[in-house]
């Protein structure tokens, strides 16, 4: 093997420049040369170079195979007291020694590059690299596909690039888990898929692992695209319609919980909701609030703010993912993993001009104060979610209290010091500024955000002053607490939910919308919490499109996960979209739907396999994998057996395939092409027109 | 009797889609011969020779190399088989010296001082590169890699293609002194019928993917006849004549070549023939080229201007 490696590699190492200059040119696209002119995303950089390092795999993977294509050529290269597959092996080998180098100069360069910028102009260390090394290695899998799907014995336009299909589509789904993308769902199907086809596949065929995997992995991962395909689908329908209803609760003006029917519509540029309800009852001590009842006339839901915890994993600081940024007055921060904040300035040379700690600005060189306890700049945005809907600067907070950072100035006022385990922000209802409601210790501040004055009539959230790129600056504000109250009584206040109003009534949700909590804090009461029985609410035609595209396109497995998870969890499994919990009657059309979209695949299956001249035991099992699998089958079907080539048999006249030694209709043998007289084998000749043999002798 | 076989085939059956390449081929090489395989271009006989190799699957039927199903030969069988495929293919930015490397890294046994004996016959300097030799002398090159490996059969795809006569008298030599120990086998795909003839002591005509031919030279030579008749040459009366092969014009008259004569088929060729008709010697390429003829216009090209 070691000459198919060395001769492999002298023959492409020409193509290794190719690949440096390909994934070089990705990653330069995405690296600015400096933060003066944007903003460093080491996630772009993996996501640019997993898509140079991809194109490289398959390019060196087809250009190292594609001329075995020739007879000359394979028949020189394979014929050898070496095997098939160790003359594949060495070429993955030599394929992977050049693709680590064409991977290796771009990446070690740019880390280079890094570490001689230094952190004065890019907020990024070298080793924040090490996903897209990752990412690289994930890649190379496209190169031994490649590989397999040009030297694969099939019709180009047919199933040829199936392997090649099998390892591209995970690595897309690598990369969305590495952005961040909320795919873990699609992966627990994918591992119950996988099984439950490979034991399939083992059962009905004994031999060729190799291609056993590949076809396990290639229809998986067809399986997964449809996956998407059909989620894409139902995006694209979301986003041009109008928003279906949602039952969810809200309060009315004097603070009452209401369960309502409603929607959310796209408004302006589309990228705003405004809230409509459409139905809807208040909620009432055990009882199911009547959803389709009339609503007061100028009825408007306000909603309750969500409770973050500082324990949640976007605040900490994360290896392998972007610092934490935001930009304000041309100036970009940046969280560094050491707790402070990295403070570049677009119009000085060099950016970083110094560091923000919990005592405030330090200009390069100064020793910096304490540092954040957690990413302030994020927590505080969360927190002061009002103060950004108004365009203002946010706050920062970490667990050990709130700050507020002058942006011109640099200074970094502790407004409140105070341990934080979770909170929120507030505007309370029918009120004018916002509150901080902070938990800590068991109980929950309640604070206004008051200008020097001690007055609340800072808060302006219509200003014209408003600019969708740059934010406002605060005035000098001062955390007034207003009362002290014990956290409301549920298992996960942490997560909950909680609203205010102008009058002092605070009103607590429990995460799994079945009690409220309501609370009067000008008179420090007890909590009274409400039970409730949540309504049952038919699905809306979001998940109705969701529930015929997949039963009818992929599997009655992953049907099955969509109706268990919608009668476990009350929301649409994988997507995580809220839908409310399905009736019984629109269960069971969903379950018809699953297996009538079930029945006709296997059907189709069937007729594949028929026509693909399996015998009846290999048909009846496919049949019946496909009920279980779904689309992956008749896929699976169409990969493995060729089409058929038929000619009429020459006893019966039917039509037979040519592959097959006797006739399934009389059991007759391919008769041999009758003889024309002039076959001259040794010692014997043929008689015209038949197969009878004679001797002969020379004349 | 044939003894033992080298190579064997039983209604050996390649589609390429609807249309059928090798049809219903049995083929049985002993071991010690030299098989010389023949057909026109698009006959079948590459098409045989990589489902020989294991390269191409049958759509029907089987063959087998000392025994073992083509499909399934391992690399031991391969060290056993020296194949040199068509043209001669040679990685070009190798040196002579690098591609025996090459070889002797994959063919354990690979003898290098034969390679070396054979390279030197042919005049090659080893430190040449591929691309830098000639035709005949690639032909040399490939030639020693596949003989140093000591093989028992040898394959050889039209490996005179493009020679000069030098080097194709060099090559049929290098044949002849490899098979002279009488155990070593050759197929020989060819188009050069004096090579053939020279070397080959059996032969293979395959004419539309059908094998028609397949019994030694000599007896090929001697079961072909050929009559001169005078005879129109449109008369579709010929094609009465038992075992016809093919039936052309020249100079005025009908020349058949006929296959098994025997008492019946002079009977019918005095029958048609308006005078005496005339017997004539057949050469083994004269055979050849009748078969090969009948499924193309063989006649001279000035026939149809009417020069």
């Amino acid at each position: 093997m070691r000459a198919i490696v060395v001769k492999e590699l002298r023959e492409n190492l020409r193509w290794l420049p190719v690949g440096v200059l390909i994934i070089g040119v990705f990653l330069w696209l995405v690296t600015p040369v400096s933060i003066k002119y944007g903003q460093i995303s080491t996630e772009n950089i993996t996501s640019a170079c997993g898509v140079g390092a991809a194109l490289f795999a398959i390019a060196l993977g087809a250009l190292q195979s594609i001329f075995d294509l020739s007879d000359r050529q394979r028949g020189y290269l394979f014929h050898r007291s070496i095997s098939g597959n160790a003359v594949m092996f060495g070429k993955v080998v030599a394929g992977a020694i050049l693709y680590a180098f064409a991977c290796a100069i771009p990446l070690t360069c740019l880390a280079l590059w890094f570490a001689w910028m230094g952190p004065e102009y890019l907020p990024v260390r070298p080793a924040q690299l090490l996903p897209s090394v990752l990412m690289c290695v994930a890649c190379f899998f496209l190169h031994p596909a490649t590989l397999i799907s040009v030297d694969r014995q099939a019709r180009w336009f047919g199933t040829k690039l199936f392997p090649l299909v099998a390892v591209a589509a995970p690595l897309i789904m690598f990369l969305e888990l590495t952005r961040g993308g909320g795919t873990m769902g699609w992966w627990f199907v994918t591992t119950v898929y996988v099984l439950l086809f490979a034991v399939v596949l083992i059962a009905i065929q004994p031999h060729h692992w190799s291609r056993k995997l590949l076809l396990v992995v290639g229809s998986v991962v067809t399986a997964i695209i449809c996956v998407v395909f059909a989620v894409t689908c139902r995006e694209s329908l979301k986003f041009q319609q109008a928003q279906p209803t949602y039952a969810q609760i809200g309060l009315d003006a004097a603070g009452q919980p209401w369960y309502y029917r409603g929607k959310q519509i796209r408004e302006g540029n589309g990228y705003s909701y405004k809230q409509i309800a459409l139905s809807g009852a208040p909620i009432r001590a055990d009882q199911m609030p009547n959803l389709d009842a009339a609503l007061p006339t100028n009825f408007e839901p306000h909603n309750f703010s969500y409770v973050v915890s500082n324990k949640t994993w976007q605040w900490r600081s994360r290896f392998a993912s972007i610092d934490y940024s935001t930009q304000s007055h041309l100036k970009t921060f940046y969280y560094d993993n050491r707790g402070l904040a990295l403070v570049y300035d677009r119009e000085n040379e060099p950016p970083l001009t110094g560091v923000v700690s919990r005592a405030g600005f330090h200009a390069l060189g100064e020793v910096p104060g304490a540092p954040f306890s957690l990413n302030a700049i994020a927590f505080g945005n969360q927190l002061s979610q009002p103060l950004a809907n108004a365009g203002y600067d946010s706050l920062w907070a970490d667990r050990d209290g709130v700050y507020q950072f002058s942006p011109e100035s640099g200074a970094v006022t502790t407004l409140l010091n105070m341990p934080i385990d979770s909170g929120t922000g507030i505007v309370p209802i029918g009120g004018d500024a916002p509150q901080l409601l902070l938990s800590s210790g068991g109980n929950i501040h309640q604070f206004e955000l008051v200008d020097e004055s001690g007055e609340t009539t800072w808060y302006d959230l219509d200003s014209p002053d408003r600019h969708y790129a740059i934010t406002r600056s605060l005035p000098a504000l001062k955390l007034q607490e207003v009362a002290t109250f014990p956290a409301p009584p549920f298992s996960q206040s942490d997560f909950s939910s909680m609203a205010v109003t102008a009058e002092g009534k605070i009103v607590a949700l429990d995460i799994a919308n079945t009690a409220y909590a309501t609370l009067d804090s000008n008179n420090a009461s007890q909590w009274q919490v409400t039970h409730f029985v949540s309504p049952q609410q038919p699905v809306g035609p979001d998940a109705m499109l969701m529930a015929a595209l997949l039963p009818i396109g992929l599997y009655l497995v992953f049907t099955s996960f969509f109706v268990v998870g919608n009668v476990m969890a009350g929301r649409a499994p994988l997507t995580q979209l809220d839908v409310s919990l399905p009736s019984a009657d629109t269960l069971w059309v969903l379950i018809v739907v699953a297996i009538v979209a079930a029945l006709a695949l296997a059907m189709v299956t069937n007729w594949l396999c028929r026509r693909r001249g399996l015998g009846r035991g290999s048909v009846v099992l496919w049949t019946i994998a496909t009920l279980i699998l779904g689309l992956a089958t008749p896929i699976a079907v169409v990969a493995i057996y060729p089409k058929l080539v038929c000619e009429p048999c020459p006893d019966c006249q039917r039509s037979r395939r040519i592959d097959r030694t006797k006739c399934p209709h009389c059991a007759a043998k391919w008769c041999s092409p009758p003889a024309t007289g002039i076959e001259l084998l040794e010692g014997q000749a043929l008689v015209v027109g038949s197969n009878e043999r004679r001797a002969v002798t020379a004349t | 009797m044939l003894g033992e076989l080298v190579i064997s085939a039983q209604g050996l059956t390649r589609y390429f889609g609807r249309k059928v390449v090798v049809h219903d081929m049995d083929l049985s090489i002993p071991r010690g011969s030299v098989t010389g395989l023949l057909g026109l271009n698009g006959a079948g006989k590459t098409t045989t020779l990589r489902m020989l190799l294991g390269f191409l699957e049958p759509t029907r039927g089987a063959c087998q190399i000392f025994g073992c199903d083509s499909q399934s030969l391992t690399p031991e069988d391969r060290a056993r088989i020296g194949y040199t495929v068509e043209g001669h293919f040679l990685y070009g930015w190798m040196t002579v010296r690098q591609s025996q490397e090459f070889q002797r890294q994959t063919f354990p046994n690979l003898n290098v001082g034969l390679f070396t004996e054979t390279v030197r016959r042919f005049g090659i300097d080893p430190a040449q590169k591929n691309r830098t030799l000639s035709r005949g002398q690639r032909a040399g090159v490939s030639l020693a890699l596949t003989l140093a490996t000591e093989p028992e059969l040898l394959i050889l795809d039209d490996p005179a293609l493009g020679l000069d006569p030098v080097s194709r008298r060099a090559l049929n030599e290098t044949l002849l002194d490899f098979c002279d120990g009488g155990q070593r086998s050759i197929l020989l795909s060819s188009h050069l019928l004096d090579d053939v003839e020279r070397v080959a002591d059996r032969v293979a005509v395959m004419v539309h993917g059908r094998l028609l031919v397949h019994t030694t030279v000599d007896d090929f030579r001697a079961r072909v006849a050929a009559w001169s008749l005078d005879l129109p040459p449109a008369s579709r009366a010929i094609e009465s004549i038992p075992g016809l092969v093919q039936a052309r014009s020249l100079g005025g008259r009908t020349v058949v070549t006929v296959a098994d004569p025997d008492q019946e088929t002079a009977a019918a060729i005095a029958r048609l023939s308006n005078s005496e008709p005339e017997r004539l010697s057949v050469t083994f390429e004269d055979a050849v080229i009748a078969y090969l003829s009948r499924s193309r216009d063989s006649q001279s090209f000035l026939a149809h201007t009417g020069a």
